[in-house]
């Protein structure tokens, strides 16, 4: 990794109670040599929303199956609500909330039919069905079987699966993947929400839009390694870079050409270009994470 | 309670696949069957078609709902809730096992009246409808297909007809004794036609009662490295 990154904390935050608290994570699967999670350090305030990037095969789904206390036997100290997640039993389930990629549910069962039964292996209070799919958009097909649902209609019953204990900690997996815009902006909010009242939640997905907009800070990871964790506006600013597109006219031909935005006034080869040329449009753009992924990991993220 | 919560669901979900209207169709395609056969041999073939109900009906529901459990996707959902391996375990064994039973003691009645041991039919099937449902979930989660589900069974299944040889008179040995389907029949078989020691039923039950603890320790371990250590891998 480059030596030169340093990993940056946010740190207006730091009197704030760690919820997950993980030091020097190590796993190699059982029976495998290669190593997939090596001396992983983070850690998760309450109410934070935090995301965990990396391409494939990163390591993202092997980080959350130790800390949902699935996978035993790694290396390090894990932290979880302050358990010992290598000891904890099945009353750690009545506090967290799973999401995953792929809907859960019974297809010959209805929405609501889903998330009674679900609701009815905790012993927690849990929220009320009709309210949690009124949230999503879902009122008019609570007693609808979920066969009959489209694929984004089921995205949204898993994602209230996942509310249905009123859950502490909340693990999302890509949770607007497949969701129109609409429907994506809703969840969102909902996980916003869910912040605002403490809720902590922990958020992979390949998706740079969904970090930009929603969390608080990012974990980029790559082959097992965190290599970097920051917020994302410090992600922009320190990393990206902003430009300027502008689109001119030359020889009857539109053509585009790229500068950085800092300096922009000094630079000659722009200037002789407004002069120059017949200019069609000017565009600042905004430095984008997906950018920052590359330059800082040297890899794409999908 | 999570254990009753999961056997009512259970018996809900067996009901909207249809479960239990298979059962019934079975069961009268049996009756109408067994109440032809001359009265010499109604006694073992009652005791026969009642053995293989849950031995054999049970066992391949429950392969064919884990798989439609797996196509649901629905394990990982379950097992990120409180719910442990061994009351689901439970409650997915008791529920077959209580279908198992009415239709067996349907047939019963039906075919013999009330001429038959209640009680050591009801051990009998109960112990084998808990045996051959943990072994229908054992294999069931180390599969992917359908297909792969049906060959492991037949193999499994030539396996355990063996000691049938005896029954059938074609050949004898004194390790039948300790084969589960033996143990079956002889409870089974005993409850319709009387002949059967004390002896042959405790040594049968413990036979029965060793195969089920390894069954459920082998049915637990392949459960954990098929079901838990995979949620999330997609
Ligand atoms: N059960 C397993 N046994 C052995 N190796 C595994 C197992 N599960 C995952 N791996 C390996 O661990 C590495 C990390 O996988 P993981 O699923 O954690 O990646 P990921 O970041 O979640 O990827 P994706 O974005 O595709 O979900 C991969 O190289 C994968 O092949
Ligand atoms: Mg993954």
């Amino acid at each position: 990794m480059n030596d030169k990154l340093k990993i940056k904390r946010k740190t207006s935050n730091k009197n704030l109670e760690n919820i997950v608290d993980v030091e020097n994570l190590s796993f190699t699967y059982p029976g495998k040599n290669e190593k997939i999670l090596s001396k992983l350090n983070f850690n998760i305030k309450k109410g934070e929303i935090f995301g965990f990037l990396g391409p494939s095969g990163a390591g993202k789904s092997t980080t959350q199956k130790i800390i949902t206390g699935i996978l035993k036997g790694f290396q390090g100290k894990v932290k979880v609500m302050n358990q010992d997640i290598s000891k904890v039993d099945s009353k750690f389930y009545e506090n967290i909330g799973v999401s995953f990629e792929f809907p859960n549910l019974y297809l010959r069962f209805t929405a609501r039919e889903n998330l009674k039964y679900f609701a009815s292996l905790y012993e927690v209070e849990t929220e009320d069905a009709l309210k949690l799919l009124g949230m999503v958009g879902l009122e008019e097909a609570v007693d609808i079987r979920v066969e009959e649902f489209s694929k984004g209609m089921k995205m949204r019953l898993n994602f209230c699966r996942a509310l249905i204990n009123k859950p502490e900690l909340l693990f999302l997996d890509e949770p607007t993947s497949g969701l129109d815009p609409a429907n994506a902006r809703i969840i969102k909010e909902i996980i916003r929400e869910k912040s605002r009242q403490g809720k902590t939640i922990f958020l992979t997905t390949h998706n740079m839009l969904t970090v930009d907009n929603l969390c608080d800070r990012v974990a980029f990871i790559v082959g097992g390694e965190i290599v970097l964790i920051d917020t994302p506006p410090n992600l922009k600013s320190t990393y990206g870079s902003k430009n300027v597109e502008i689109r001119y006219i030359s020889d009857k031909d539109s053509k585009r050409k790229n500068f950085k935005l800092s300096g922009l006034g000094k630079n000659l080869e722009f200037l002789n270009l407004l002069q120059q040329y017949e200019v069609e449009s000017i565009h600042s753009q905004e430095a984008n994470l997906e950018e920052v992924f590359i330059k800082v990991t040297g890899r794409k993220l999908r | 309670m999570r254990f009753l919560q999961a056997l009512k669901h259970d018996i809900k979900y067996q009901f909207r696949h249809g479960f239990y209207y298979v059962y019934l169709v079975v069961s009268i395609i049996y009756i109408a069957i067994l109440l032809r056969l001359p009265s010499e041999i109604q006694d073992i073939s009652t005791a026969f078609v009642i053995f293989s109900d849950p031995a054999m009906l049970g066992f391949f529901f429950v392969g064919t709902i884990i798989l439609l459990e797996k196509g649901e996707n629905i394990f990982e959902g379950l097992f990120i809730t409180p719910l442990r391996v061994k009351e689901f375990i439970l409650a997915r064994v008791l529920s077959l096992s209580i279908i198992s039973l009415l239709t067996a003691f349907l047939i019963a009645i039906i075919v013999r009246g009330f001429s038959f041991n209640y009680i050591l039919l009801f051990i009998g099937l109960i112990l084998t409808a808990i045996f051959f449902t943990i072994q229908g979930i054992a294999i069931a989660v180390s599969v992917r297909t359908v297909n792969e589900y049906l060959l492991y069974s037949i193999i499994y299944s030539i396996f355990l007809v063996i000691p049938f040889l005896e029954f059938l008179n074609i050949f004898e040995s004194i390790l039948f004794y300790l084969w589960p389907t033996r143990a079956s029949l002889i409870l089974i078989m005993g409850a319709f036609t009387g002949n059967i020691g004390l002896f042959e039923i405790i040594f049968s039950v413990f036979i029965f009662v060793i195969w089920i603890f390894i069954a459920y320790k082998w049915a637990y371990s392949l459960f954990i490295n098929y079901v838990i250590l995979k949620i999330g891998d997609q």
